[in-house]
């Protein structure tokens, strides 16, 4: 019994274990290195920037860490507007993506079973092709001579061809068409589960189809709501090929500034405080906002 | 009945596609009755529920409630409540918001929506419970929170969709006297659906037995058990003992297929096939022929029943069928008592048996 019990105790920690080794290896270990940079300062040469630990005869001599490269982000105004227009963007098409989400996730939610695969296989259907591609099909729509503008003009409708490629629009079009199914799967599976007798039972207490939605369909389905919006909102902050495609000169987001630092001005340091800040920037408010509703739920519950 | 009229319903039918979930029902149901559709599952009298609660539309028929026509009226507009089997309280609210939801709706102003939530908890013993939340909460205190949500808005008619199903037996004993006491102390008019046959007879003032989208008898549960309109009826309430057969006519009795003698049924009847249907505690089982009886079977016990009260013996006759007659155990240790393949007797008065058609 000891035995059996020993080893279905190691069975269990071996499965646990394993994805937070992986973890370990291939995301912490590197987000350290890239804190460690962070703190150095920036050379010229391989690696362009400077030790942070210079170490002499097998003992440490000088341990050099500076923190001029995030006292930097906040001189540079380039990386503060970079920040505020990406939680902007991010924001706004969060927003845009739930409210064009909640109807169709509700609308799949509604529909008769059989019918429900394939309209959910449709949403999943644009993952079938490249991201990359997608995004470039967009810069075909949306240019001045596009598939857009020739639709329009030849309507009637305009007669400018009108300039939305390489403008903060197309950054928002392309962002809400490619995170929109992160957005309808959760709020499907939280809608799917709704017990339909709760809307009956509103019904019949006198609450006109609106007021159950607002009342019953609304609250309950909030989990889903909120597991949509981080799932689009915290990729699109660092969103960097959709702004770099289908953006323009004054579309500056971070993930953008965070390659323009790395790659055009070679400034490691400076690309690794930026990451790291942005990080912090996003992770905090997160932890906190779950801390918060983890001790709501407790409260609830006891 | 001649109460005023809570529900009317004239020939309402139902139908799914090719399948008719009630058809042709007409139905009166008085104020202040405590009624319930009883029949096995799917007989129709959800849906028959449902059309009256307005989740359902009649495919043809009228629906009137409280003598208002409620053809195209939706649910959020009539003046009834129904509580769901599975209760369906709102898991996000508390007891307390469950029930005063209705009132919000109404536009009920706040002061008096808290007396009234107060009064609701109280009269179904939830009083201290109006800051929970449903899943806080048993079985018996979820369907009392989900009753006093109904009652609160004081409907006209209160329908019950198998209210008790969801209860352990001993629950659900209790909770039938408890919904009969509520109702008398509010006087609203309660249909209740159920399977559940002693459910029916226990709490009812009237029945509606249904089967296959029909109302096959209405009546007081005495009169629906003693005097079935219909095998089915007989069958499905209480158990029955049948003897198919032909009355003769002329006083000349009833044949009954594979029994020797004629049996003598009460009443002046027409010839022709029919059926006898006497119930098991109405036959007198006894070792000896009993002197001067009529309708005096012989058999052999070949199993008994025991369930503490009453003992279900099953005695094979002659012809083979199996009548069941069931006995009270009056005694601690009665005399050694009829056992297994013991010849015994049984019989029955006239005024007993109620010949089906």
């Amino acid at each position: 019994m000891r035995t059996a019990g020993w080893r279905r105790d190691w069975g269990r920690r071996l499965v646990v274990a394993l994805p937070f080794l992986w973890l370990g290896l291939f995301f912490l270990v590197p987000l350290l290195i890239v804190g460690k940079i962070s703190l150095s300062e920036t050379r010229s040469g391989i690696p362009p920037y400077e030790p942070l630990f210079e170490i002499a005869d097998g003992a440490l001599v000088q341990v050099r860490a500076s923190l001029a490269n995030f006292a930097l982000l906040f001189e540079d105004d380039l990386y503060v507007g970079a920040y505020f227009q990406s939680l902007t963007i991010a924001g706004l098409s969060t927003l845009a993506c739930l409210l064009i989400g909640y109807p169709m996730a509700l609308g799949i939610a509604r529909a008769r079973p059989e019918r429900r695969s394939i309209l959910l296989l449709l949403v999943i259907l644009p993952f079938w092709t490249s991201f990359l591609i997608r995004v470039y099909a967009w810069m075909g729509i949306l240019k001045d001579e596009g598939l857009l503008n020739a639709l329009l003009l030849g309507l009637g409708l305009i007669d400018q061809p009108l300039i939305i490629l390489n403008t903060d629009a197309a950054v928002y079009i392309g962002i809400v068409y490619s995170y929109l199914p992160f957005m309808v799967l959760p709020l499907y599976a939280s809608l799917e589960k709704l017990d339909p007798f709760l809307l009956e039972a509103a019904a019949d207490l006198g609450a006109p189809p609106w007021r159950a939605f607002l009342a019953v369909t609304l609250p309950l389905s909030a989990p889903g709501i909120v597991a949509g919006s981080m799932l689009v909102f915290v990729p699109a902050v660092g969103e960097y090929v959709i702004p770099d495609l289908l953006g323009g000169g004054d579309t500056l987001m971070m993930g953008k500034a965070l390659w323009d630092v790395f790659a055009q001005n070679r400034d490691w340091p400076a690309a690794a405080a930026l990451a790291v800040a942005m990080l912090a920037a996003l992770a905090l408010p997160m932890a906190l906002f779950h801390h918060l509703q983890a001790r709501l739920d407790g409260e609830e519950r006891a | 009945m001649e109460r005023p009229a809570a529900i009317r319903l004239e020939a309402v039918e139902k139908r799914f596609g090719a399948s008719t979930a009630v058809a042709g029902i007409d139905l009166t149901i008085g104020e202040g009755e405590f009624f319930s559709l009883l029949g096995p599952s799917g007989c129709g009298k959800t849906t028959l529920l449902r059309m009256m609660a307005g989740f359902e539309n009649p495919s043809s028929g009228r629906i009137a409630i409280g003598g208002a026509d409620m053809t195209g009226v939706p649910p959020y507009e009539r003046p009834v409540n129904m509580m769901f089997q599975s209760y369906a309280l709102f898991p996000h609210m508390s007891v307390a918001d469950n029930v005063a939801f209705g009132l919000k709706q109404d536009g009920v102003p706040r002061p008096e929506i808290a007396r009234r939530v107060a009064e609701a908890l109280d009269l179904v013993r939830m009083g201290d419970f109006g800051r929970r939340r449903p899943h806080q909460l048993s079985g018996g205190q979820r369907q009392r929170v989900a009753l006093a949500r109904c009652l609160v808005k004081r409907p006209k008619v209160l329908l019950l969709d198998e209210p008790l199903s969801a209860l352990d037996k001993k629950l659900r004993e209790q909770t039938q006297f408890e919904l009969v006491n509520i109702q008398e102390k509010v006087g609203i008019t309660f249909v209740m659906v159920t399977h559940d046959q002693e459910e029916a007879m226990t709490m009812s003032s009237r029945i509606a037995v249904m089967d296959h989208g029909r109302i096959l008898q209405v009546g007081r549960p005495h009169e629906v058990y003693e005097y079935p309109a219909n095998r089915f009826v007989a069958d499905f309430i209480g158990t029955a003992n049948f003897f198919p057969g032909t009355v003769l006519g002329d006083g000349g009795g009833f044949a009954a297929d594979g029994l020797a003698g004629p049996l003598t049924v009460s009443g002046d009847l027409p010839p022709g096939p029919a059926t006898v249907m006497v119930r098991p505690e109405k036959l007198v089982m006894g070792r000896e022929a009993p002197a001067g009886a009529v309708n005096v079977l012989s058999g052999t016990v070949a199993e008994i029943a025991y369930l503490g009260d009453v003992s279900i013996y099953h005695v094979r006759l002659a012809s083979g069928a199996l009548v069941l007659a069931t006995a009270a155990n009056l005694r601690h240790s009665a005399e050694p008592g009829l056992t297994w393949d013991d010849r015994v007797f049984l019989s029955w008065h006239p005024a007993n048996a109620v010949v089906l058609r």
